[in-house]
């Protein structure tokens, strides 16, 4: 199957800080593949090379089917709009059908009456609801997240963790950071632990239980001592 | 191109519905009006005094809009990283940063179109009421100077972008913009001054030199001859006005260019 | 009354007690009658001296035209309404003491006119006040031909011209204003015949019958009978008569 994304021994350095350091791996076609570390250990960053919000120092990333689609870790949304009117905006400039625009904030469970509402009024849990919609409409091939159950209470979480598995299953692979351990262990098929910019280790998910996430928890701690 | 339109139609959308536009736009149609009270003050030329006011509080919104409405939707963009929204699209950061200046740019058009049909109409009462004060067309002679009054703010527009392409955040923006504004207002007429021998002579000739090169670099928000020759009627020549026209959209072009290049370079975190 | 009582009725149901909405209520009317009193009680804004009394000079005018910046016509337009609150400064000033609104008129004047030299107010509050009030003939007219190359109009020229024919007493320099005067597109007889006259009384009918039958062919044709009617008057004029008959 071929790799929807390739990361070649990428690396970013801010002045003298190396952020990233020699990176690589490939991600394909329904496979979620989970970053998890430290804060300040590369993860955002490397999505933003990825996305090409960043010019990586060294190296390469490669996405020949599509873009990768992208939430961000504080997703800020225009405030005046509704946010109906700005997956409009989305489908309109990629050429899609309006209606889907409706169809994915239904996906994500945002209350009919607050489509048409000015994102200003919106809760937190409401405006992630909103950014993940705008994230996922259109069936991207390649999903980049940064956080995505920020915000989200228990009940939010399970939902769109079904969501996330739905669209894993019709083909979109999915980029996840994460420090809900056990989220993680749920959707992804394997977790790349990073530490001071390099990945440690890549932990294979076998059956997404719990007792896996507890030995992920374990080994993140080693490599964030170490 | 596609993109390109939606994003102007979205970001018409996303200025006009704040309620800082909609409180603008209310304004200016009751400025006008306002502006009638203090001409009434005046002797003979009245109806160039309310040309004048009209010219001035249109300087003043314009760069009112600039700095309320423009510099904080490219800080939201910049600060709070809203500008991956279309960038992941995919969108190319050239694109982008088109796609927000014609946007910006289209949403000052429904402001004018109010702000002159409310002035013509308070013309067409002012030439009624003090005929012998005001000179008629003068309806149709303020439409033009706001036409042309315009241009050197699209020029600052763009300056702008190219600030808010390089800058971090609000008070880099802000504080650039203003200085830029600054001295495209105070500069033009200083080096008018600096023709007279008296003046002349008591500046050193390095000032003169310097001045010369820092306007030559920034858009000449001067319209002074303009609105000066408009409000008596003073006939403007063509080529003058289509020499001011090319001047003003091709710097525009230029700046948003120069912004393409700063933007693409830089890592948006 | 009844709104008050229905507003009075719906901030109580609101939990908001009678009592406490009666209290604010009076407390709101308390402050709006205290800003009321200090108002009427401040007494009003007596300048007793204006806030600049400097000589023009062309640095003034490159700071004022830097400030001014795209819009040096309203500065014009606001030097005019300075005009205004000065002369009320300085009319409710004794008389003695008026000098220093007088020297700050001059300075707006000149301001307005560097800003807006097309700007007929200027013209007319400078003949006005600074002539006449302030008694500055000399500056008056000063300020008063510096309209030449901008107006079409010949009053600030004919004004200058009238004032220092009958103020200075100075034709040496009332000739040439009047002149000036004539020439513009729309002099009446009235200009023609002043500048005659001042023509006539340093240079004779000769010179005045010369200077009406040069602006014969260039005024209007509405004005040609005015000039007409002084070239007879003052050929069949006695004085001119005898002029014109000794020199042949």
């Amino acid at each position: 199957m071929p790799a929807v994304l390739t990361v070649t021994n990428l690396s970013k350095q801010y002045n003298h800080n190396l952020v990233v350091d020699n990176i690589s791996y490939s991600l394909h076609s329904g496979e979620a593949v989970g970053l998890l570390g430290a804060n300040g250990a590369g993860k955002s960053t490397m999505i933003k090379c990825i996305l090409g919000l960043v010019h990586p120092s060294h190296g390469s990333t490669s996405h020949p089917d599509s873009s990768p689609s992208y939430l961000p870790e504080l997703p800020q949304l225009p405030t005046s709009l509704s946010a109906l009117a700005l997956l409009r905006f989305k489908c309109s400039a990629l050429g899609l059908n309006p209606a889907l625009a409706e169809k994915s904030l239904m996906e994500v469970n945002l209350s009919t009456d607050s489509h048409k509402q000015p994102i200003s009024q919106y809760s937190k849990g409401m405006r992630q609801r909103a950014a993940l919609a705008m994230t996922l409409c259109g069936n991207p091939k390649l999903v980049c997240l940064d956080e995505p159950m920020s915000g989200l209470d228990a009940l939010g979480r399970v939902e769109v963790l079904s969501l996330l598995k739905e669209k894993k299953e019709q083909g979109a692979a999915f980029l996840m950071s994460s420090h809900i351990v056990s989220d993680m262990v749920q959707l992804c098929d394997r977790v790349l632990i990073m530490a001071h910019g390099k990945i440690c280790e890549d932990v294979l998910i076998q059956d997404h239980s719990l007792e896996e996430a507890k030995a992920l928890e374990s080994k993140l701690a080693q490599w964030t001592i170490k | 191109m596609n993109q390109l339109f939606s994003l102007i139609w979205f970001t018409l959308k996303e200025v006009a519905f704040q309620r800082i536009y909609k409180i603008l736009l209310f304004s200016l149609i009751i400025i006008p009006w306002l502006l009638l009270i203090p001409t009434s003050l005046f002797m003979l030329d009245m109806g160039k005094v309310f040309m004048d006011m009209l010219f001035t509080a249109l300087h003043a919104w314009l760069t009112a809009y600039l700095f309320f409405l423009a510099v904080p939707l490219l800080v939201r963009d910049v600060e709070q990283g809203i500008c991956s929204i279309f960038l992941t699209l995919p969108m190319s950061r050239g694109l982008y940063l088109w796609g927000r200046f014609i946007g910006v740019i289209s949403s000052i058009v429904p402001l004018l179109l109010c702000y002159i049909i409310s002035a013509v109409a308070a013309f067409f009462w002012a030439e009624s009421s003090w005929p012998n004060y005001v000179l008629p067309d003068s309806g149709l002679s303020f439409c033009y100077g706001s036409m042309l009054i315009l241009m050197p703010y699209l020029a600052l527009a763009a300056v702008l972008f190219l600030i808010a392409a390089g800058a971090s955040g609000s008070a880099e923006i802000t504080l650039f913009l203003f200085s830029v504004w600054l001295i495209c207002w105070a500069l033009p007429p200083v080096l008018d001054a600096l023709q007279n021998i008296e003046v002349a002579e008591s500046t050193p000739a390095w000032t003169g030199m310097l001045l010369y090169g820092i306007n030559q670099l920034l858009p000449d928000l001067s319209s002074s001859q303009i609105s000066l020759s408009l409000a008596h009627q003073l006939p403007l020549h063509p080529t003058s006005v289509f020499a001011y026209c090319i001047q003003h959209v091709t710097y525009a072009v230029l700046a948003l260019i120069a912004a393409s290049m700063v933007f693409k370079r830089r890592d948006l975190s | 009354m009844p709104c008050l009582l229905l507003l009075l009725l719906r901030w109580s149901s609101n939990g908001v007690t009678l009592a406490d909405m009666i209290i604010r209520l009076a407390l709101i009317a308390a402050l709006i009658a205290a800003i009321g009193w200090g108002r009427s009680n401040t007494p009003p804004r007596q300048e007793f001296l204006p806030l600049t009394t400097s000589q023009w000079s062309e640095n003034h005018a490159l700071w004022h035209r830097a400030w001014a910046g795209p819009v040096p016509a309203f500065a014009a337009d606001m030097a005019v309404l300075n005009i205004f609150n000065i002369y009320a400064q300085a009319t409710a000033t004794p008389a003695e003491n008026r000098e220093p609104w007088w020297s700050a008129l001059k300075y707006q004047l000149r301001l307005g006119q560097d800003m807006d030299p097309y700007f007929r107010d200027i013209y007319r509050l400078t003949e006005g006040l600074l002539a006449y009030e302030a008694q500055d003939m000399q500056e008056a007219i000063n300020i008063l031909s510096l309209s030449e190359p901008y107006l079409n109009s010949s009053d600030p020229l004919l004004v200058a011209a009238f004032i220092a024919h009958q103020e200075l007493k100075n034709d040496v320099l009332a000739i040439p204003l009047a002149i000036k005067a004539a020439d513009k597109p729309d002099a009446s007889p009235l200009a023609v015949g002043f500048a005659s006259s001042l023509i006539k009384g340093q240079s004779g009918c000769r010179a005045a019958l010369a200077f009406l039958n040069s602006r014969l062919g260039s005024v209007p044709e509405k004005y040609q009978q005015g000039i007409v009617r002084r070239i007879r008057k003052l050929q069949e004029g006695e004085e001119c008569r005898e002029e014109i008959q000794g020199l042949l």
